[in-house]
C-alpha cells in the first residue's frame, strides 16, 4: 500500500526529470498528493531508498518547506496569510475570527480533528487580500461572517 | 442623487479618487442610493478636494470632512456652508503616467497558442533563432534591461557572462516563487500571458546555450501552474519547445518544479538549492550562478517579468525600449498595488512614475475609514514610505533617497496600523522565512522578534530596545550571506524613522 | 598579485582565499564554520573583512584575492560585526563550560574570551536539546550546538552517508538524523569525523575518561595500556606542540604516570596482524581466491560493510584489528606470564578513533566469557587525562614501552597511515611467496594521499593487483566500479578516515590544513629510525608464536586472532519508526 503509493510518486516525479537528482522535490511533493496532504515517515524512507539518496535529505526536506508535513493532524489544513497587505486590509480580524471560531493557535488542531490553523507569509493574491487557504482552495475577500460561514461548511461537509 | 469628484490630474494627485471612493463607501455604510462621478472638467480648488453636490461647489481636505459633507449634504441635503468653496480653478492638463503596455501587451487577449499567434506569438524566438547570440545578448544589453525580481541586476550582462562559459552544459532557470509579499505580478503574467514567457525563456536558453531549463514556481500557486503547464503543451507541440526548435538545431526542454512554501527560494541560489533537492539555503557569492549554478554548471536565473520583456525588445528593438522610464532604469515595470488600497491591481508604469501617481491615480488611495498613513514599497523587504515622501521617483536609484523599488509591490497602509503591530508582523514574517544558514540572520531575526513581541507584551515601546534593534538590523545586513538578511533593515530602519517623525503611533 | 592587507602591501604568486593569504602573512582572522576536510559553508560570518570597493564586508573564506585588493581585517566595523555575532551564538550556547566535553579545545569559548563577549543578551538556548547516546563512539548534545554545519557536510562529503540534514530553518534547525533516529540505528559508522570537526561539544566521542580514572585509582586489577600507531604523532599536539610531533616516549612516560601497570604497543598488535592477515593473503593467492581480500582493521569500514556494502564481508580479512589481537594476547599469554587470569586484568586502548568504542562493543570478538579490550579512549581523551592530572607532558622524559608486547617494527608503525597496512603486508607477503628478501622495503605506489591509488605489484612470478583507499565516498565509488566490473583487485586497504588512522575521528582537533601530511611525514620517519621494519622478523613475535600460538592460522589464533561478520544492511531501516509524533511540525 504504502510502497505502491510511492512507487507512483517516484514514477510521477521522474516523468519530468533533466537530470539525475533534480527531482527529489517533486517526489515529497507527489507523495503529498499520494497521501493526501502529507508525507509518511515511512513514505519518505522508501522514497530515500529508492532515490538513493540518505533519508536524512528528504526528512530536511519536509521539514524546512512549509507547505510539506510528515503528519496528517487535521481533516483540513487552513493557511491563513498573516503578511502585511492582508493584515492591513482585514487580515486582523480575519485571524482573530478564525483563532476564536477554532479555539485554537497557530500551528495547533482542533480537539476534534477537524482543522490545523497554519500562518503563511503571503499566498501571492494581494489583489483579492485578505486571504486564506484550506487545503487547495483558495478564499479571498474574506470577511468575517465569510470566515465563520466557510469553517461552517467544511463544519458540515458541505465542502469536502 | 449625484456627487461629482474632481478628477483633473491635479486633483486625482491629491487624492480625489480616494475621496470619491470614500463616498461610494458612505452611500453603502448609510445606505443611501447616490451617483458619485469622477468629472475631469469639473475644475479643481486650493488646499483640498472639489466635490459638487447638487450644483454645489465644496472643498473637502479629508474624510472626516467628506463624511460630515455627505451627512449634511447628501443625507440631509443641507447646504455646508463650512465646506463651501468660493473659487474654482480650471481643470488641469494631463500630467499622470499612463501605463505602457509592454508586459501586459497579450492581458486577457488570447486563450491558447493560436491566440498567441495570431497576436504575433512566437515571432520574436524565430527571429532570434536567426540572430547570433551575441547580438542577442547585444540587444539586450541596450535595451537597458535590468533583473525585475528585486535585485535590478543588467540582464544582458548575466546572460553575458553565462554565454562566455565554456561548459559541457548550461541552464535556464525561470523564477517564479513570487513570494515578496504585495507581489502578485508574475501570477497574473502566468495566468495571462504563459506564452510570452515560455517564448522568453526560449529565447534566453538559446542565447545562453542552454539545452535544459527550469520554471521554478511557488507551491502556492499550484492551481494557477496548470495555465502554465497548459501552454507549454502547447508550445511543444507546436515545436516551440523540445527538439530542433523550428528547424534551427537549437534543442531546448523545459520543465515545471514546485517549490514548497519557502520565501527564501525566491534568491537566485536557493532556489538552485531547492531544485538540486535541499533545503533552500542561499549560497555564498561568488561563484555566481553564470559560473557555477545548477548541479555546478553554468546557469541563469531571470524573474517571469524579466523574460516577458524579451520578447518585446527582440521585435521592437532596444531603442524602443529605451523610449520608456530613466536613463539608469529604462523601460516599465509592473506595480502590485495591495493592502488598504482601493484598487488592488497591477499596473504597468515607466521606470521613474513618482509612488504618488501609483497610490492616488492607480490605487485610488485608502479604502474605508483610514486615511494613508504610509507605503511600504518593494514588499516585505523593501521600505516604509511616509506620506510626506510620496513624489519620489520609482526607479533603482530611488534607494538612494530610502525608498525601495524591489518587486514592486506597493502595499498602502492607513492609520489605523500601529508601529509595534507592523514591526511585529514584518519581523515575525523573517524569523519565520531565515532559511538558519548563517548567524547575523538566523539569530538575529529571532532576537529582534523577540525584542518586539516583549514590546508588544507590555504595550509600550521602548526607545533602548529600539536603538538595539537598530544595531542588530544593521550588523545583519553588513555581516549577512545574502539578501534575506541584508534587508531586514529596510522595513524595520524606515519604521522607526517614521515612528520617531510620528508618522506613526 | 599585489594584496593590500591592513595597509600593507603583500605579493602572492597563486590564487588564494583572502583568508589563506592573511594567515600565510601572519594575520589572525578569526574562524567558526570553516574547516580545511571540508567544503566551506560561510555560515558562521566571523571571518569578516573590509574590502575596498564592496559596499558590505566579505567573508575572507570564500573571497579570493585579486591583484590590487585592499582588505581590512580587523577595522572597527570588521570588529563591531564578529563580536555582535558571537554575542548572538551565546545567546543561544549554554554556560556550562566546566563540565564540557570540549572545555578547552572549544573554538567558540576561544573566541568568546578573544572579543571579550560578555553575556549581554538573554540566554534563549536552543530550540532542541537533543541528548543522543546511543552510540558507543559518539554523543550528541544538541543543547550546544551553534548550527555551523561541519557535521553535516563532513558526513556527506567525506563519507557521503548523511547522517545528518539540517533541518527545520532559522532559529529553529538543528543537524537530525532522519526522522530524529538515534544514532547508532542509522548507518553511522562512528567514525567521528562529525566529533572531530564540531567546533563546541555538540558532538563529541562517547567519553570513557572518567570510567578509566576510576579504573586507574581502583587497586584490584592489573590495568594495561595499549597505544595505537597513530596515536604517538599526535597527542604532542594536545600539548601545543606542531602536527607531526613524535612523542612516543613522552606517551609511554605519561601512561606510567597514570598508573597503568604495563604500557604496552598496539604495534605490537599490528605486526601480528600482518603476520596472520599476510598468511591469509597467501594462503588466499595459493587457493586462488576469494578475492579480493579486504583490511579489516578499520572498525568503521567493518561498519560500512556490514550496513551499506553486504556483499563485502565474505571478502573482509579475518583478522581482528590489532588492539584486539593485542588485548587477547594480554589476557592470555602475558596474563600467564604474570600468573593472573584474564579477568584480572583491565586493557584500555588509546586509539585515535571513536569507532573503535564501537567495535569493543561486538558480541563476536567476545572471547569464552571476556572482552580482549575493555576500555578505548582517543587521543583527545588521553590529552585531557594527562591535563587533569597535571603530569606535564611537554618536559617528561622519554621512555621505553613493556616487554615483550612493546616490540615493534617499522611495518607496524605505518598502519597508522593509508596504505600503510597494505605496505606493511607487501613486505610480509613478499618474502613468505617468495622466500628471498626484498630488495626495496619501500613500496612508493602505496603510499601518498590520493583518494584511490592503485597498483600491479610483482611478486615472484605473480601479479598481484592491489588499492588502497581512505574515506568512505572514495570506498562508496571504488566498490561501485568493482561491483559493475571496472575494476578487479586482490587486495585492497580501506580506511574510513582521511589519511587513515592519523587522521581518526578521535585525534586532536585541528584546522592545521597540512595536519595529515604532517602527521604522516612523522608515520614514515618512525619506520625509518627502525632497525627492523617487517612484522614477520619481529623477535617478540616470533617468541609469541614459539611459546604459545605455534603457527599463524593455527587453531589457537583463529581462536584469539579472527573473527567474522555479518550482513547488518537491514538493520538500519526502519528509522521513520523513531519519528515520534508531536516532535517536529
Amino acid at each position: 500500500m504504502v510502497e505502491e503509493k510511492v512507487r507512483n510518486a517516484l514514477e510521477k516525479a521522474k516523468e519530468k526529470a533533466l537530470e539525475e537528482k533534480d527531482y527529489i522535490m517533486e517526489v515529497v511533493r507527489c507523495l503529498h498528493e499520494q497521501f493526501g496532504g502529507y508525507a509518511p515517515p515511512e513514505a519518505l524512507e522508501l522514497a530515500a531508498q529508492f532515490l538513493e539518496v540518505s533519508p536524512s535529505k528528504l526528512y530536511e526536506i519536509a521539514t524546512f518547506y512549509s507547505l510539506y508535513t510528515l503528519r496528517k493532524e487535521a481533516k483540513h489544513v487552513i493557511r491563513v496569510c498573516t503578511s502585511l497587505p492582508c493584515h492591513v486590509a482585514g487580515g486582523r480580524e480575519i485571524i482573530e475570527t478564525l483563532k476564536k471560531e477554532l479555539n485554537i493557535d497557530f500551528g495547533q488542531v482542533t480537539p476534534d480533528g477537524m482543522f490545523k490553523l497554519e500562518e503563511v507569509g503571503c499566498l501571492g493574491r494581494c489583489d483579492t487580500s485578505p486571504n486564506m487557504m484550506v487545503d487547495g482552495t483558495l478564499y479571498k475577500d474574506l470577511t468575517s461572517e465569510k470566515v465563520t460561514a466557510i469553517l461552517e461548511a467544511y463544519r458540515k461537509g458541505v465542502i469536502e | 442623487m449625484k456627487i461629482k469628484v474632481a478628477a483633473d490630474p491635479k486633483s486625482v494627485l491629491e487624492g480625489s479618487l480616494e475621496i470619491a471612493n470614500y463616498f461610494g463607501y458612505l452611500s453603502g455604510v448609510h445606505h443611501v442610493q447616490v451617483d458619485v462621478e469622477r468629472d475631469a472638467n469639473l475644475g479643481n480648488c486650493v488646499g483640498g478636494i472639489l466635490v459638487d453636490i447638487n450644483g454645489e461647489k465644496y472643498k473637502v481636505r479629508d474624510k472626516k470632512e467628506a463624511a460630515m459633507l455627505f451627512v449634511q449634504g447628501v443625507i440631509l441635503r443641507k447646504k455646508v456652508k463650512d465646506l463651501a468653496v468660493k473659487k474654482v480653478l480650471p481643470p488641469e492638463e494631463s500630467r499622470i503616467t499612463p501605463e505602457v503596455l509592454i508586459v501586459k501587451r497579450n492581458f486577457g487577449k488570447y486563450r491558447d497558442i493560436d491566440g498567441y499567434i495570431f497576436l504575433g506569438g512566437y515571432e520574436a524566438l524565430k527571429k532570434a533563432l536567426k540572430m547570433k547570440p551575441e547580438e542577442i545578448v547585444e540587444e539586450v544589453k541596450n535595451s537597458g534591461l535590468r533583473g525585475r525580481g528585486g535585485a535590478g541586476f543588467p540582464t544582458g550582462l548575466k546572460w553575458e557572462s553565462a554565454l562566455k562559459e565554456k561548459a559541457s552544459e548550461k541552464f535556464v532557470v525561470c523564477n517564479a516563487d513570487e513570494g515578496e509579499p504585495g507581489t502578485f505580478k508574475d501570477r497574473m503574467i502566468i495566468e495571462e500571458d504563459p506564452h510570452a514567457l515560455i517564448e522568453g525563456i526560449a529565447i534566453s536558453a538559446y542565447t545562453v546555450g542552454a539545452n535544459k531549463g527550469y520554471i521554478y514556481i511557488r507551491g502556492e500557486y499550484s492551481d494557477v501552474a496548470e495555465n502554465l503547464k497548459r501552454a507549454m503543451e502547447e508550445a511543444y507541440d507546436r515545436g516551440f519547445l523540445g527538439e530542433d526548435i523550428l528547424g534551427s538545431g537549437f534543442d531546448f526542454e523545459l520543465v515545471l518544479r514546485f517549490g514548497g512554501g519557502s520565501y527564501i527560494a525566491g534568491e537566485e541560489t536557493a532556489l538552485l538549492e531547492s531544485i538540486e533537492g535541499r533545503a533552500a539555503r542561499s549560497r555564498f557569492k561568488p561563484p555566481y550562478p553564470t559560473q557555477k549554478g545548477l548541479f555546478g554548471k553554468p546557469t541563469v536565473v531571470n524573474n517571469v517579468e524579466t523574460l516577458v520583456k524579451v520578447p518585446w525588445i527582440i521585435l521592437n528593438g532596444a531603442e524602443e525600449y529605451r523610449k520608456y522610464g530613466t536613463e539608469s532604469s529604462p523601460g516599465t515595470k509592473l506595480f502590485s498595488i495591495c493592502g488598504k488600497a482601493n484598487k488592488k491591481v497591477v499596473v504597468e508604469l515607466p521606470l521613474g512614475v513618482t509612488l504618488r501617481e501609483i497610490v492616488y491615480a492607480y490605487g485610488e488611495g485608502i479604502y474605508g475609514e483610514g486615511e494613508l498613513a504610509m507605503v511600504q514599497t518593494g514588499g516585505k523587504a523593501g521600505t516604509f514610505v511616509s506620506k510626506e515622501k510620496l513624489d519620489v521617483k520609482l526607479d533603482f536609484d530611488a534607494i538612494k533617497e530610502g525608498v525601495s523599488l524591489g518587486s514592486g509591490a506597493i502595499t498602502l497602509i492607513d492609520d489605523k496600523s500601529r508601529f509595534l503591530d507592523i514591526a511585529l508582523n514584518v519581523i515575525e514574517f523573517f524569523e519565520h522565512e531565515s532559511c538558519g544558514k548563517c548567524v547575523p540572520c538566523r539569530e538575529g531575526t529571532f532576537l529582534v522578534r523577540k525584542i518586539i513581541s516583549k514590546m508588544v507584551e507590555e504595550g509600550k515601546v521602548d526607545c533602548d530596545a529600539l536603538q538595539e534593534i537598530e544595531r542588530i538590523v544593521l550588523i545583519m545586513k553588513d555581516s549577512s550571506l545574502c539578501g534575506l538578511g541584508q534587508s531586514v533593515h529596510n522595513p524595520i530602519i524606515s519604521l522607526i524613522r517614521m515612528l520617531e517623525r510620528g508618522e506613526v503611533a | 598579485m599585489r594584496v593590500t592587507i591592513n595597509g600593507r602591501e603583500y605579493e602572492f604568486g597563486e590564487p588564494m582565499t583572502v583568508l589563506d593569504a592573511a594567515r600565510k602573512v601572519g594575520i589572525y582572522i578569526p574562524t567558526l564554520c570553516y574547516h580545511p576536510r571540508i567544503t566551506q559553508s560561510g555560515s558562521c560570518r566571523m571571518c569578516l573583512v573590509e574590502v575596498e570597493g564592496q559596499r558590505l564586508l566579505q567573508t575572507s573564506c570564500t573571497t579570493y584575492i585579486r591583484d590590487g585588493m585592499k582588505i581590512w581585517t580587523h577595522s572597527e566595523r570588521v570588529k563591531a560585526a564578529v563580536k555582535h555575532n558571537l554575542e548572538l551564538l551565546r545567546m543561544i550556547h549554554p554556560d556550562d563550560c566546566q563540565t564540557c566535553e570540549a572545555n578547552g579545545r572549544c573554538e567558540l569559548q576561544d573566541l568568546l574570551q578573544r572579543f571579550g563577549v560578555e553575556r549581554t543578551m538573554d540566554y534563549y538556548g536552543n530550540s532542541v536539546k537533543i541528548l543522543d547516546e546511543s552510540s558507543p563512539a559518539i554523543r550528541r548534545d544538541l543543547g550546544k550546538c551553534i548550527k555551523c554545519f561541519r557535521c553535516v557536510k563532513a558526513c556527506e562529503e567525506i563519507q557521503d552517508l548523511s547522517v545528518y540534514a539540517m533541518v527545520k530553518r532559522g532559529h529553529y534547525e538543528y543537524p537530525a538524523t532522519a526522522f530524529d533516529a538515534p544514532v547508532y540505528s542509522t548507518v553511522c559508522v562512528g567514525c567521528g569525523q562529525c566529533s572531530f570537526v564540531c567546533p563546541v561539544g555538540a558532538i563529541t566521542e562517547k567519553p570513557d575518561w572518567r570510567k578509566v580514572l576510576e579504573l586507574l585509582e581502583n587497586e584490584d586489577k592489573v590495568v594495561i595500556v595499549q597505544t595505537a600507531p597513530a596515536t604517538r604523532v599526535a597527542i604532542a599536539e594536545e600539548f601545543g606542540a606542531e602536527p607531526g610531533t613524535i612523542s612516543t616516549g613522552k606517551m609511554v612516560a605519561a601512561l606510567r604516570k597514570l598508573g597503568f601497570d604495563y604500557v604496552f604497543d598496539t604495534n605490537f598488535g599490528a605486526d601480528l596482524t600482518i603476520v596472520e592477515e599476510g598468511n591469509e593473503f597467501v594462503r588466499r593467492v595459493n587457493k586462488g581466491g576469494p578475492f579480493p581480500m579486504f583490511t579489516s582493521c578499520c572498525p568503521a569500514w567493518i561498519n560500512y560493510a556490514e550496513k551499506v556494502f553486504p556483499w563485502v564481508t565474505k571478502h573482509l580479512s579475518s583478522a581482528r584489528s590489532p588492539h584486539m589481537m593485542l588485548g587477547a594476547v594480554i589476557k592470555t599469554y602475558f596474563a600467564e606470564k604474570i600468573g593472573k587470569n584474564p579477568k584480572d586484568i583491565m586493557v584500555v586502548s588509546i586509539m585515535p578513533c571513536t569507532a573503535k568504542k564501537d567495535e569493543i562493543s561486538r558480541d563476536q570478538l567476545i572471547i569464552d566469557d571476556w572482552k580482549p579490550v575493555d576500555y578505548v579512549l582517543t587521543t583527545r581523551e588521553l590529552g585531557k587525562l594527562i591535563r587533569l592530572k597535571g603530569i606535564p607532558f611537554m618536559s617528561l622524559p622519554e621512555e621505553d614501552y613493556d616487554h615483550p608486547l612493546g616490540v615493534s617494527t617499522g611495518a607496524a608503525a605505518i598502519f597508522g597511515v593509508t596504505g600503510g597496512v597494505m605496505e606493511a603486508a607487501l613486505r610480509t607477503a613478499y618474502e613468505v611467496i617468495t622466500g628471498e628478501t626484498l630488495p626495496k622495503v619501500e613500496f612508493d605506489e602505496v603510499r601518498g594521499l590520493d583518494g584511490v591509488r592503485d597498483a600491479t605489484i610483482k611478486i615472484g612470478d605473480k601479479e598481484v593487483k592491489i588499492a588502497v583507499v581512505h574515506g568512505l565516498k572514495n570506498t562508496e565509488m571504488l566498490l561501485k566500479k568493482m561491483e559493475k566490473g571496472e575494476a578487479f583487485y586482490h587486495f585492497v586497504e580501506v580506511m574510513a578516515c582521511p589519511g587513515g588512522c592519523i587522521g581518526g575521528g578521535g585525534q586532536p582537533k585541528s584546522l592545521d590544513p597540512d595536519v595529515i601530511k604532517k602527521r604522516a611525514g612523522a608515520i614514515y620517519e618512525i619506520d625509518e629510525m627502525m632497525k627492523i621494519r617487517k612484522s614477520h622478523e619481529n623477535p617478540a613475535i616470533k617468541q609469541l608464536y614459539k611459546e604459545f600460538l605455534k603457527e599463524p592460522l593455527g587453531e589457537l589464533s583463529e581462536k584469539l586472532l579472527h573473527t567474522h561478520y555479518k550482513d547488518r544492511s537491514k538493520e538500519y531501516a526502519n528509522l521513520w519508526k523513531y519519528y515520534e509524533e508531536g516532535k517536529v511540525s
